[in-house]
């Protein structure tokens, strides 16, 4: 998760639970990244370009990572426990492979996703080949 | 239509002054309470427009101040909510450290209360603080509301609300300042008026403010007419309309205005004053001259000589010049007026009246040794000129006549007294001259002759003449003396004046009293008829009587018919006189024999009476005399009046059958025409030519020849009078003279002598015995 342009490039990331994640500064200018999520709560002191700092998450959940100095600045890490997750298109499209036939949940976030915690859950159940589920969110 | 003095109250005024003063000021004053009326209307529409626009311009202000405020209170509150500490403090859920950062961001801001709303509905804030409802606020938390009005217990509060972050929203921290009366107050000083704002949650809102548009002024109806304008404020709570109350008494505004009326009011009151002095002022300059006018006519009326002074060339001055002349003409007629009451309108002579003003005058002037001549002046025959030539000769003989009497500047005063007389006056200062002198001078004025028409006529006048102070001092005396001494110039004969003497007045008061006692007679039967015989010569008997009247006078005894007929013929009562006359006459003869006739006088006045034609044949009819024994005696001078009359008048008399005689034949004018005119039955020869019988040596037998002849050739009888002998007798028998009458027979008798004398024994006889 770099910043560049002071933005978290990529805004939004998908890790395995027990990951850890590099934060490097492609800025010429310094920044504090921090998180108040329960799943991660830490804080990086300053660092300045070219210089990189990494964070575990041990814990599958959302974090929400901000700036200490660029209040406009927001990422997100989404840590999950399952090999089945993946980031959706800019048209809302995933594909997930290798999920095994029978029940399963399908669960979206998305940061402004207008519900407790940003996400939706259903169950569905996955029979063999393609299976197409569509999921309907309303974003803040 | 209205018609001003119809419908208005006749209001009476005793000057026009007055009436115009009154009429303007209550004029002014009428114009002056409608502008009054309508200006003080419209300063309150101003006033309570204005108060409107100014509420209307608060409210604004008024929105203006709280949103400073609010956004003042979020700046506060974005310090903070972007501390990171505290945002630590929010996303870890460390109320204490929460709490305590309120706390100071409370006194640094200044504000009431301030709390966190999680986004997950938990409000942290201190402990025992009034907070709102989370569900109230929270939605419009979350649709990005940042300042609007909450209710913070019982009260309602500015509140400004600002996100915190961590690094997405978390919850917002919300500062809150109650907006109590307090606070309002605090606001309502910034405003430019003075405004009482409250803020209410608008169902709370009672009376008119319930149901009151948004953003309008409306007025409530209380007593100080309070104006509102109420305006929604934003809201952070959905529990929570706010309402922002402004209220502005619209009385304090309009008692600003009130000294403005009353400013009006004083100003209108100045002009009142203003209009009523110069009213008067104005009323007396159109007025003064009217009253002077006024003053002036009535000195004029009551006689004075005015003139009034032209001091302006308006109407006024054009009215006093027309003034004025009519005060110059009114003189000038009046002066006219004056002229011709006291001139005669011909000669322009002062007529009798002026003449005996100035007469008195003029004796009242005379000194001591100074006479006064005056004379009466009649024209002799004036009457023929205005018969033969007419009268417009007439007027200008009189005119010629009254300018040759003007020429003479020893002539005091002349006059014309009326017709054809005038009078003159002289004033004599010389004691020693000769008045018959002035007399004669006078006289030769009028013995002139005058060509009038191209014809020339002799003048001349009969004067009297009265001398002052020897003839009387007083007025009428003086002019009684010479119309008395006129008349004896008259009867002296024409163109010859008479002084005035003492037996001329001695002679005028006898014939007053003759003509007195004349009346008297004829009203108590004073007369008596006497008769003397006619004798006729032809026949030899006793013909008739001719009946003479004569006065038996009570104190002067029997008066003679020569004595009173002139007079009664003078005065008129020879008509009178005259009827009784005939019938008397015819009254005695009916009782006489029937072959005895009477002879009667008629005289020419009587003549000219209408009726004598009727008296004679009433006298006939109530006597019972047959007509043919009347015999009428008349004389030629009936012929010089009127002859065409004359001749009408006896052929009248002719009808009724009576006999005419002609009386004094020989006497007269040109007796023979009126022979040829009229044919007498009987001419009556004068007793002058019987007179002259008995005298040797004239012609008076040839006359009396003469007139038997002719009287034969006319079939005329013949009478001669006065015979008083045997030979006047004798002759007239022998130039064959019909009749006799006279003193030879006898003299005239009473009427119950004449019964004696026609005693039937022997008529001749009795005759032949006197």
């Amino acid at each position: 998760m770099a910043q560049r342009g002071e933005q978290f490039v990529p805004g939004t990331l998908v890790v395995a639970k027990g990951s850890t994640v590099a934060f490097p500064n492609l800025d010429r200018v310094r920044h504090s990244i921090y998180s108040f999520s329960k799943p991660a709560r830490f804080e990086i002191d300053l660092y300045g370009r070219d210089q990189t700092r990494s964070h575990s998450f041990p814990v599958s959940g959302s974090v929400k990572l901000g700036c200490k100095i660029h209040d406009e600045m927001r990422g997100y890490i989404r840590v999950v426990d399952t090999p089945h997750a993946g980031k959706s298109d800019a048209n809302g499209y995933v594909q997930l492979t290798g999920v095994p036939t029978g029940g399963a949940r399908i669960t979206v976030w998305h940061p402004q996703l207008r519900a407790p915690g940003g996400e939706i859950g259903r169950s569905v159940t996955i029979s063999g080949g393609s299976n197409r589920h569509v999921m309907k969110v309303t974003l803040r | 239509m209205i018609v001003w003095g119809k419908n208005l109250p006749q209001l009476r005024f005793g000057s026009l002054k007055r009436r115009i003063a009154v009429v303007y000021t209550a004029l002014f004053t009428i114009v002056l309470a409608v502008v009054m009326v309508v200006v003080s209307a419209n300063i309150e529409r101003f006033g309570e427009q204005s108060a409107s626009r100014d509420l209307a311009a608060n409210a604004r202000v008024f929105d203006e101040i709280i949103e400073l405020r609010a956004r003042q209170m979020r700046g506060s509150a974005d310090v903070l909510s972007r501390d990171f500490g505290f945002r630590e403090a929010v996303a870890t859920s460390d109320r204490p450290t929460i709490a305590s950062a309120l706390r100071s961001l409370q006194s640094r801001s200044n504000t009431s209360a301030a709390f966190v709303v999680g986004l997950d509905g938990d409000l942290i804030g201190e402990e025992g603080q009034a907070y709102p409802e989370v569900e109230s606020i929270w939605y419009q938390l979350d649709n990005g509301a940042e300042k609007g009005v909450i209710r913070l217990g019982d009260t309602l509060a500015l509140a400004a609300s600002s996100p915190i972050e961590a690094p997405d929203t978390i919850g917002w921290l919300v500062l809150a300042q109650p907006l109590d009366a307090s606070e309002m107050a605090r606001l309502a000083d910034l405003a430019a008026v003075e405004v009482a704002a409250r803020v209410a949650h608008a169902p709370e809102l009672a009376g008119p403010l319930a149901d009151a548009q948004l953003a309008r002024v409306i007025e409530a109806d209380d007593a100080a007419r309070t104006l509102y304008h109420v305006t929604a404020l934003p809201t952070l709570d959905d529990s929570v309309e706010p309402r922002l109350v402004l209220g502005h008494s619209l009385g304090t505004a309009l008692a600003e205005y009130a000294g403005l009326k009353y400013l009006l009011a004083l100003v209108a009151l100045g002009g009142l004053l203003l209009v009523l002095v110069l009213g008067s002022r104005v009323a007396r300059g159109v007025t003064g001259p009217l009253a002077k006018l006024d003053a002036a006519v009535r000195r004029f009326a009551a006689g004075e000589d005015v003139s009034l002074a032209i001091a302006t060339q308006d109407e006024v001055g054009r009215l006093a010049a027309s003034f004025n002349d009519m005060v110059v003409a009114i003189e000038e007629r009046e002066r006219k007026i004056l002229h011709v009451g006291l001139h005669d309108g011909l000669t322009d002579l002062p007529n009798r009246k002026l003449f005996v003003e100035q007469l008195g005058q003029t004796l009242a002037r005379l000194g001591p040794d100074e006479r006064l001549f005056v004379a009466y002046c009649d024209l002799d025959d004036f009457k023929v000129v205005n018969d033969t030539l007419g009268h417009p000769a007439g007027d200008e003989l009189l005119r010629q006549v009254a300018s040759s009497l003007r020429c003479r500047s020893e002539f005091s005063h002349i006059a014309r007294l009326g017709g054809d007389e005038f009078a003159v006056i002289i004033h004599e200062r010389d004691p020693a001259a000769d008045l018959v002198d002035t007399a004669r001078l006078l006289k030769d004025c009028f013995d002139q002759d005058v060509t009038i028409d191209g014809q020339s006529a002799p003048t001349s006048a009969s004067i009297g003449i009265a001398v002052a102070p020897g003839d009387g001092t007083d007025t009428t005396v003086l002019l009684k003396h010479a119309d008395l001494a006129l008349y004896r110039a008259k009867r002296d004969g024409k163109a010859t004046f008479h002084f005035f003497e003492q037996s001329l007045d001695e002679q005028a008061r006898r014939r007053r009293e003759m003509e007195l006692d004349l009346r008297l007679a004829i009203k108590d039967g004073g007369f008596e008829l006497h008769f003397q015989p006619l004798y006729s010569l032809t026949h030899e008997r006793l013909q008739g009587f001719e009946a003479l009247i004569r006065w038996n006078h009570p104190t002067r005894g029997t008066i003679s018919p020569a004595e009173f007929i002139p007079l009664a013929e003078e005065t008129g009562l020879i008509l009178q006189v005259g009827e009784w006359v005939v019938r008397e006459a015819c009254h005695i003869a009916s009782g006489w024999p029937e072959d005895i006739s009477v002879a009667v006088n008629i005289s020419p006045k009587q003549f000219t009476y209408p009726g004598l034609s009727t008296t004679i044949l009433q006298a006939l009819t109530n006597s019972g005399l047959p007509p043919q024994r009347l015999e009428l005696e008349i004389t030629e001078s009936v012929f010089i009046a009127d002859v065409e009359h004359t001749l009408s008048t006896l052929h009248s008399l002719r009808n009724l059958g009576v006999r005419i005689s002609l009386d004094d034949f020989g006497t007269g004018y040109s007796s023979l025409s009126y022979l040829r005119q009229f044919p007498f039955d009987k001419i009556k020869i004068d007793q002058s030519f019987v007179r002259d019988l008995a005298q040797q040596g004239n012609n008076a037998h040839a006359v009396i020849r003469a007139i038997t002849t002719l009287a034969d050739a006319l079939s005329m009888e013949t009478l001669a009078e006065g015979v008083e002998d045997e030979q006047q007798c004798r002759i007239l028998r022998e130039e064959g003279c019909g009749s006799i009458q006279g003193y030879l027979l006898s003299r005239p008798v009473r009427a119950h002598v004449v019964q004696e004398m026609l005693a039937p024994r022997d008529r001749r006889h009795a005759l032949g015995a006197m």
